[in-house]
């Protein structure tokens, strides 16, 4: 997987030292709104006409500007995980360059400029870097807006992945986004439906699984056939295995993703075991066969509950990042855990 | 004493990690099989990465003192003569072009990089006049290990997913082998071994220069080529079972030295079981320094022996080879 990489030590005193630096300004995770604009991890995004021609980057962000109706200002779109959700994929044109489509790698701040963007959606903070498309100050500079999903704050502008604030990864920071993203593209109507239906399904789901036994969910995926790494508390997954009626196996281990060895997966004998597939726009849940494969025939997990009872399942790696699918990604995993209640 | 510290270090690398295993435990592996979590971690895990570390570190280990012989100089190793470039962009071909998966099939991708590498750098290097001078070998090698490792990290980064395969390989670690890989390196090894074994009187020679060793009666040609196909076999099989581990074919020999003076007869088997104790141990100490996370031996060998090296050169006067 790309650039998701986990905290390091440092990033965490730095993000300590953040926090502690901002608490006397309202915070990064909040989106304070004003007459001149709203902040979005630090950054004020002024609210004035909703922009006509919009990039997205990262799945979440490509599907957030489809769902909230926006889809047909989107010139330009990178990274896609999963196949868009089919309610989306007939707007989704890039043979004919609506928008125009980078599957692979970054295009250059140049090729993203020609597309004469006013705004940038991202769903992780990779974007805007230097070496991605440039700080969000330097976008605004230039008469670009931009809005980064709040659960991938970095601790400064400028900074990536590698180095995120201490965010809140609860579903209320999605919900945040989806309604602050809709009132800077001028779809606060659809935004409030959107969140509206995401509370629904959730809540639908949460009423089924009163008084379950919670299954111990590790979350983790395994790039490249090497080592394993698994969602910490410091990720969304998290927040989608408690709400779906699980509990998190590696919930103490902080930050987003972390390195494990086999031995400590071992230790930990989660009943279920996720894997997420990903990325590609071609990639659905049977991309992660091979992970899932792997860990099935491992001789050193065979005791392992979840290897043992057969209970390893692939899911989109789209829906456990923060974004519209996660209320859908809870009712799917609930399923997933206690088939009995559905 | 060496072999006895070797042992201890094997020990530990069985009982020592995320979780301390007892003595009887352990051995209730073999004598008493119940199938639990414990015997499995001893069986699968713990059993598997050192004996990974015992053959890739003493193939790297001799692979040093190999080079270092060969090109008479003191930084020479396998990451400085381009055959761990050689090797690493071969994988990484194999990846991205052929798609191949997994260790088994790395092995065979690993190898031919490293000999490609390492035949083009002999080639390079012995020609024009004067033949394979250490000099020469050692330009060649810089020069072939920057271009290779240019067109490695093209390729990289030409594919995202490729690079995150690559980046946990390119560390090294002892972790990605499992028996059958095992299996499948060690008669390699022992070819390699053979070679080493053979090419020892032609390196004492080489060690008192050209002239001297020409008029000595030793075949410098054949000696050179029994020497490079050595540290290649070596090398090559070292990196497919557990990555280019960085520092320790330049750092062991040194080592050996000190302990065993200048003959290779000596310099051989002291590396071959100082390299392994050096692995093993950064092995252990990353699986318990940054608990739950396990830190790649790679990774512990390049911090811990940079300094290290650093002391060596300063306290031993490099020029004497």
């Amino acid at each position: 997987m790309r650039v998701r990489a986990r905290r390091s030590p440092v990033s965490w005193l730095a993000a300590v030292l953040a926090v502690a630096l901002l608490t006397g300004c309202g915070g990064a995770a909040e989106e304070p709104a004003s007459a001149a604009g709203l902040t979005n991890c630090g950054v004020t995004v002024p609210t004035g006409p909703p922009p006509a021609r919009i990039f997205a980057a990262f799945h979440n962000g490509i599907e957030a500007v489809y769902a909230l109706g926006a889809g047909d200002k989107l010139v330009g779109a990178a990274y896609l995980d999963n196949p868009l959700l089919p309610e989306y994929a007939a707007q989704f044109q890039p043979g004919r360059k609506k928008p125009a489509y980078y599957p692979e790698e970054y295009p250059s701040r140049e090729e993203v400029l020609r597309l004469d963007p006013d705004f940038v959606v991202s769903g992780f903070t990779g974007a805007f870097t230097a070496e991605g498309l440039g700080t969000r100050a330097e976008l605004t500079k230039i008469g670009i807006g931009s809005y980064l999903f709040t659960q991938y704050c970095p601790a400064a502008d400028g900074k990536d992945q590698k180095d995120l604030a201490d965010n809140d990864v609860s579903l209320d920071s999605v919900y945040r986004d989806l309604t602050g993203l809709g009132r800077l593209l001028g779809k606060s109507t659809e935004a409030q439906a959107l969140v509206d239906r995401m509370r629904k399904t959730v809540a639908d789901t949460e009423g089924k699984l009163a008084g379950v036994s919670k299954p111990r969910v590790a979350m983790l995926n395994r790039p490249g056939g090497g080592e394993l790494r698994v969602f910490g508390g410091g990720d969304v997954a998290t927040t989608i295995i408690e709400k779906a009626g699980g509990t998190q196996a590696f919930g103490d281990v902080p930050g987003r993703l972390t390195r494990i060895g086999t031995e400590e997966l071992i230790k930990r004998r989660p009943d279920v075991i996720v894997v997420p597939a990903c990325c590609g726009a071609d990639v659905g849940p049977a991309g992660a066969q091979e992970v899932i494969d792997g860990l099935r025939k491992d001789p050193a997990l065979a005791n392992v509950p979840a290897v043992r009872d057969g209970k390893v399942y692939a899911v989109t790696f789209a829906e456990i990042t923060p974004g519209v699918r996660n209320a859908d990604a809870i009712a799917n995993l609930a399923r997933l855990l206690h088939p009995e209640k559905f | 004493m060496a072999v006895a510290v070797l042992a201890a270090a094997a020990s530990g690398s069985v009982l020592l990690g995320n979780q301390t295993i007892g003595v009887r435990a352990a051995l209730g592996t073999w004598l008493h099989p119940d199938g639990s979590d414990v015997q499995r971690i001893v069986e699968y895990l713990r059993v598997p990465r050192t004996l990974v570390g015992i053959l890739a570190g003493a193939a790297l280990g001799v692979s040093g003192v190999l080079l270092q012989g060969l090109t008479r100089n003191a930084l020479a190793g396998p990451e400085v003569l381009g055959v761990n470039a050689g090797a690493a962009l071969t994988v990484v071909l194999g990846i991205t072009v052929f798609g191949v998966h997994g260790f088994g099939g790395w092995v065979w991708f690993s190898f031919a990089g490293a000999a490609l590498a390492g035949a083009g750098v002999y080639t390079l290097g012995s020609a024009g006049r004067g033949g394979a001078t250490p000099v020469k070998l050692a330009l060649a090698g810089a020069a072939a290990t920057a271009f290779l490792g240019g067109l490695t990290t093209a390729l990289t980064l030409l594919d995202i997913n490729t690079f995150t395969a690559f980046r946990y390989w390119s560390v090294g670690a002892l972790t990605s082998a499992d028996a059958a890989v095992i299996r499948t390196a060690v008669p390699f090894l022992a070819v390699g071994a053979l070679l080493a074994v053979s090419s020892v009187r032609a390196l004492d020679a080489l060690a008192l220069g050209d002239d001297l060793a020409r008029s000595l009666g030793q075949g410098l040609i054949a000696g050179r080529v029994t020497a490079a196909l050595a540290a290649v076999v070596l090398t090559g099989t070292a990196v497919a079972l557990a990555g280019p581990i960085a520092f320790v074919g330049l750092t062991v020999p040194h080592m050996a030295r000190a302990l065993a003076g200048p003959a290779h007869r000596w310099l051989m088997p002291y590396a071959a079981v100082l390299a392994p104790i050096v692995l093993l141990a950064a092995d252990v100490l990353g699986r318990v320094v940054a608990r739950p996370q396990e830190l790649q031996a790679g990774i512990v060998t390049a911090i811990a022996g940079a300094p290290f090296f650093v002391a060596l050169v300063r306290r031993r006067k490099l020029a004497e080879l």
